[in-house]
């Protein structure tokens, strides 16, 4: 239950019908207007910002020229992604307040974040986290382990990314799905080849203001209904819900709490270690901006998590009250992750509707854009440079093996989006989050604060809490259960973060202390 | 390949500050991950003394989290500024 809630809130929705708003018969021309202006305003970003791009510096982080509000924007704008909206919405919809327990997790991660790393990793100054756990770590069998966890967290990612992206364009603007694909691998290929880091961003940056922005509209008029009293909301909230006051307690925790807990541990330790989240801290010129970044991106995204709370039961209670919404069966017509946008048909009609359609879609292209330089860069930097030591001084040499690499993973992303097309992809995302808080995000804390960490210590605790978290997730419930027709799982436990990142931290201490190999100075490395 | 420009400046990241808050962050997360799946908040739920205490709660922990960073970005980026 509790996996299945998640898959809701962290994928790109795989939404059923919802083309239009009620009542209308075709697209809405206001959505394709937006969804033309959009994809004109992003490739005219990534016109301006590849006039920019000249060396790898530019490429990889932008050349470190990206401000510490700006960086804000793009990490929230990271985390602010169409399933977080949708699939939040539609949780509060369907249930009440345990969609919010996702809401309230996802903003636990970044305080860690800054708390413990964001400093020490920008102080380093290189392209990705790989550059900072290799520069305590010597040795190419710990900078192939970082890419390949890097490059699992992030395919994983974007093909769901990418399914998702084509169900609800398909879905919202009436486009044929294999054209859907095919338009947003192209898109991505181009704003990440050319504009690399600097368009990736500003797009990223665009996406999150666009977001807040309709967040904050939507916000004001769910209040302005009941008279700017969330008080109110929530007593007409319980009173058109079939289950009253039980909307406002959690009901999915106390049926499993070992896999609440262990969820909680993934919301919050697996945003820490995803290695496109953690790129962001190379773009901006120090450490103090990238400790700003963090709290401009902390204060927008609680923001937008909050709002979340006022969306979510405003939702419940203006749909259910319309009533024109919901099917015979008391589903919502077009799929239950549609409430943000039945939402803002209600609020604002058409106009808001498609604007708000435009935002889900300029929200796709930007995390698909961000993870696609992300694992790009572990290709180019880090496994191609570790494999070919010999081409690494050669600047045009990486830019060039890079842009094959988007190339490649552009190509990877199309067909693996057409191949998942019918699949339960959900756990692909629960799979990003179980291996980054078991794998890169260990490794890269006890790089940081453990003088004794070894890098054969690091990659047997981070490969095991790799493959561990991998393969416990196919014998949970999501996988096992959904995906391949079991009657039961072998392990309820979902996701297995509560095995898996205590396997890869006990790992990695006692290979280290086993190996006979010299801890690298922990001092003269990270201060 | 030339690297961008490497600050190999002082760490002036407070240790001890960033362990103390991220262990408030943590339990807090955690107090209010247990508090919902031990069922152990107030019941029944009623809205006649306000929010109930699981929505405030949660809300309590997004606030947390907000106001630790402000206040950790504002100390560490203060004492870099004395330290330069």
């Amino acid at each position: 239950m509790l996996n299945k809630r998640l898959h809701l809130l962290i994928a790109a929705l795989p939404l059923p019908a919802l083309a239009q708003a009620p009542g209308n018969t075709g697209v809405s021309s206001i959505s394709i207007t937006c969804f033309l202006a959009v994809i004109a305003l992003t490739l005219g970003i990534t016109y301006w910002a590849a006039r920019r791009t000249k060396s790898a510096s530019d490429f990889y982080n932008a050349g470190g020229q990206i401000s510490g509000f700006q960086n804000g924007l793009a990490i929230a704008g990271d985390a602010m992604s169409a399933g977080a909206l949708l699939g939040l919405t539609a949780l509060v919809f369907n249930s009440g307040f345990d969609g919010l327990v996702y809401a309230i997790g996802y903003t636990t991660g970044l305080p860690v974040v800054v708390f413990l790393m964001a400093g020490k990793m920008r102080r380093l100054g290189k392209y990705t986290f790989v550059d900072v756990v290799c520069s305590r770590l010597e040795g190419k069998s710990i900078r192939v382990f970082s890419a390949s966890a890097s490059l699992s967290i992030v395919l994983f990612y974007l093909v769901a990314q990418m399914v998702g992206a084509g169900q609800l364009i398909q879905l919202l603007f009436g486009i044929d799905y294999l054209y859907a694909i095919v338009l947003v691998g192209i898109l991505m290929v181009f704003y990440v080849a050319f504009g690399g880091m600097m368009a990736t961003t500003w797009v990223q940056i665009i996406k999150a203001v666009l977001m807040i922005s309709t967040c904050l509209l939507m916000s004001f008029l769910v209040l302005r209904s009941v008279g700017f009293s969330f008080h109110q909301l929530l007593v007409d909230a319980v009173g058109v819900h079939p289950k009253g006051l039980g909307i406002l307690a959690p009901n999915s925790l106390p049926s499993n709490p070992a896999s609440g807990i262990s969820l909680g541990i993934a919301l919050m330790l697996g945003t820490a270690g995803l290695p496109h989240v953690l790129m962001r801290f190379f773009t901006v010129r120090d450490a103090r901006a990238a400790r700003t970044s963090v709290l401009w991106a902390t204060v927008v995204m609680n923001a937008f998590y909050a709002m979340i709370f006022i969306l979510g039961f405003g939702a419940l209670y203006l749909l259910r009250q319309d009533g024109s919404f919901l099917d015979a069966a008391g589903n919502l017509v077009g799929g239950g992750n549609t409430a943000a946008l039945h939402l803002a048909q209600v609020l604002g009609g058409e106009p808001l509707f498609g604007f708000l359609s435009a935002v889900a879609f300029a929200t796709i292209l930007a995390v698909v854009a961000g993870l696609t330089i992300s694992g790009a860069s572990a290709i180019s930097h880090d496994v191609y440079g570790a494999l070919a030591p010999k081409h690494r001084d050669s600047e045009k040499h990486e830019m060039r093996i890079m842009k094959v690499a988007v190339l490649t993973l552009g190509a990877i992303a199309i067909v693996l989006g057409l191949v998942f097309k019918n699949q339960n992809i959900a756990y692909m995302i629960s799979l990003a989050f179980s291996i980054s808080c078991s794998s890169t995000f260990p490794v890269l804390i006890l790089a940081m604060y453990w003088d004794r960490l070894t890098a054969r210590g690091a990659v047997w605790g981070g490969s095991v809490g790799l493959v561990s978290s991998l393969v416990l997730t196919v014998l949970g419930p999501s996988v096992w259960v959904k995906a391949l027709g079991f009657a039961s799982p072998v392990i309820t436990l979902d996701p297995p973060a509560l095995i898996t990142v205590p396997l890869a931290f006990v790992l990695c201490i006692v290979a280290s202390l086993l190996s006979k190999q010299q801890a690298p100075a922990l001092q003269k490395t990270f201060g | 390949m030339s690297k961008h420009a490497v600050t190999h400046t002082p760490d002036t990241e407070n240790l001890k500050l960033g362990i103390c808050l991220a262990g408030i962050q943590i339990s807090v997360f955690f107090t209010f991950v247990l508090y919902c799946a031990f069922h152990t908040y107030p019941t029944p739920l009623t809205l006649d003394n306000g929010i109930p205490a699981p929505l405030l709660f949660g809300l309590l922990v997004i606030g947390c989290g907000t106001a630790l960073t402000i206040l950790y970005v504002q100390l560490t980026n203060r004492q870099e500024n004395r330290d330069a």
